[in-house]
């Protein structure tokens, strides 16, 4: 037995060696400049928006990757260092990064906890939709107990957000105050003069309606005056039932909506069956930024996906 | 550098060795009984017990919650310990593959008709073995040290109807009743383990370290002792690529399993 130990030992010793010569040869801190502020937010866009305020004086990481549904993301040790190394983190709130505490907690920063000094909640002020009138059950009541927590897909609701993000930014680093206050006042100029020209763009989509996959685009729907009432999943994740797919098919025709918006990461079959059956077609809107290669910053993202819906109810 | 491992790295790591430490143990018995995917099922039937406590209106972390998904493993070792016969008629990985399809289609059933969409319980089959919490280090580490005392005690009998059971039902054991405390126990560890390892990570710590053991030796003590010892570099060289290469923790750690298994197959000549 155990001289047969032994040479077990001996193969167990290769991979010591070589990832022993792996980490000692493995650099150092890429940069560990003290000067700018290190913004860790939880998804692309809010990264992107904190950028657009912070230019060169912050430094951003992002948690999810916008190919993923950010509710089940699984952080990785870079997330975690990241975290730990940042002066401040920012987030949805609500209950949308369901991953977050325990990661801002395995970071050992409490300061980023809900509420805390140097988190940065984006939903502070957002007119929420969705939020339960009736009292809240978790037996009948949805997902998100607290309201629909896509908020950011709404223009109007990221002026409110790059407001947050200024106060939070000036009082981590009241240097560069002047630098924030002048680059939140230019993103929302540029914010403004383009709201315009989606209202614009959008003006035939006033009062149709649509029918949507998951509830994620309410608030941009709300934005452009469509009427969401409907949606393929009955409850997120779960898959509709088929009563449900003969209730939305009769209600389509009789109501003649044509249009499914669906998201780019789920497997949609169920989507694309009833738009098939109503002679209708789905649309794909984008949730974060970087999802699709083009959507480049946050203006690039309700671009996308303004310019779809007003294509998709131009047709219909 | 090599701090900052340290920093982000040490509770996973100790987390690893406390699973380390249960399992390799618990894995013996599951591959001499041959019912290696037992764990997924009791998993799965704790998740379904959880969920139900949405059904009366509870949240998935209330103490609600816990206590149900605890009396449906409980379930689920009755089942196990009722439907193994001296003689065998259905096979017993046929009962685990019937109790896994069946609770994971009642758990779609009961979400649907519950509020919450499915991805709060999806997370307690997942589980992120990096971010795991120093109490909740502390508390399966005490768990798994009644369990392991338990079971030192009772040893005996748990490996006589684990590798005998012919012989204990001469001897006129219990049979029934020393498999369900066995099944019992174990999915009192499983369900622990899941929800802070998932699925995945859990059912390697099961059976890869035992799997590894059998082909070395025949004595449970020293099976025991390979066990850990496959299981101790497994975790230390999974905590060391998931950091350096930046992979999730607990897949990687399970393909360091499966890497050890190949190699020692290799040093075996079985491939």
């Amino acid at each position: 037995m155990f001289f047969k130990l032994r040479k077990w030992f001996f193969i167990a010793l290769f991979p010591i060696v070589v990832f022993g010569s792996f980490l000692a040869l493995c650099p150092g801190d890429l940069y560990a400049n003290e000067k700018v502020l290190q913004v860790v937010a939880t998804t692309t866009t809010y990264a992107n928006l904190v950028k657009e305020i912070g230019g060169d004086k912050v430094v951003l990481n992002h948690v999810a990757s916008p190919k993923f549904n950010v509710h089940s993301i699984q952080p990785k040790p870079s997330d975690v260092r990241n975290v730990s190394e940042a002066d401040l983190f920012a987030y949805t709130g609500l209950d949308l990064e369901m991953w977050m505490d325990p990661l801002v907690e395995a970071a050992g920063k409490p300061q980023f906890f809900r509420g805390r000094e140097r988190s940065i909640d984006l939903s502070r002020n957002i007119p929420l939709l969705g939020v339960p009138t009736h009292q809240i059950s978790r037996s009948e009541g949805d997902l998100h107990i607290f309201g629909n927590p896509h908020y950011w897909m709404s223009p109007e609701n990221a002026k409110i957000m790059i407001q947050t993000i200024l106060e939070k930014l000036i009082e981590a680093d009241p240097e560069n105050a002047s630098t924030y206050e002048q680059n939140a006042k230019d993103f929302v100029s540029r914010l403004d003069s383009k709201i315009v020209e989606w209202k614009t763009l959008c003006a035939h989509c006033v009062g149709k309606e649509v029918v949507s996959y998951h509830r994620d685009s309410e608030y941009l729907a709300d934005f452009l005056g469509i009427k969401i009432s409907q949606h393929i999943e009955p409850k997120p994740g779960i898959p509709p039932t088929p009563k449900h797919m003969q209730f939305l098919e009769g209600y389509m025709k009789r109501n003649n909506v044509k249009i499914i918006i669906r998201p780019t990461f789920y497997p949609v079959d169920s989507a694309e069956a009833v738009a098939e059956r109503v002679g209708g077609k789905t649309v794909t809107i984008c949730q974060n930024v970087g999802e699709l290669p083009n959507l480049t910053d946050y203006i690039a993202l309700i671009d996308f996906n303004v310019r779809q819906l007003s294509e998709a109810l131009k047709t219909s | 550098m090599i701090e900052q491992f340290f920093q982000i790295m040490t509770l996973p790591l100790l987390a690893c060795f406390v699973l380390t430490g249960i399992h390799a143990y618990l894995g013996l018995h599951v591959i001499e009984r041959e019912v290696i995917f037992v764990d997924l099922a009791l998993a799965q039937i704790a998740a379904l017990g959880a969920s139900l406590a949405l059904i009366f209106g509870y949240g998935l972390d209330s103490p609600h919650s816990y206590w149900l998904s605890l009396g449906f493993t409980i379930i689920g070792a009755a089942i196990f310990s009722l439907t193994r016969f001296r003689k065998q008629l259905i096979p017993q990985e046929a009962m685990i593959g019937i109790v896994y399809v069946v609770s994971a289609a009642f758990l779609i059933l009961v979400l649907s008709r519950s509020g919450e969409g499915d991805e709060h319980i999806r997370q307690s089959l997942v589980g992120n073995i990096l971010l795991v919490p120093a109490s909740e280090v502390w508390k399966i580490f005490g768990i798994y040290s009644v369990v392991g005392l338990f079971h030192y005690v009772c040893r005996n009998k748990f490996f006589l109807i684990s590798q005998n059971p012919e012989k204990a039902f001469r001897n006129g054991i219990n049979v029934r009743l020393w498999d369900f405390l066995f099944y019992a126990s174990f999915g009192l560890v499983v369900t622990s383990s899941v929800k802070i390892a998932g699925v995945l990570l859990v059912f390697s710590f099961l059976i890869v370290p035992s799997a590894c053991a059998i082909l070395f030796s025949d004595k449970p003590k020293n099976r025991l002792m390979l066990g850990w010892t496959i299981g101790f570099l497994a975790s230390v060289f999974g905590m060391v690529v998931s950091y350096y290469l930046d992979f999730p923790t607990g897949a990687s750690v399970v393909c360091i399993f499966g890497i050890i298994l190949v190699l020692l197959a290799f040093y075996k000549k079985l491939i």
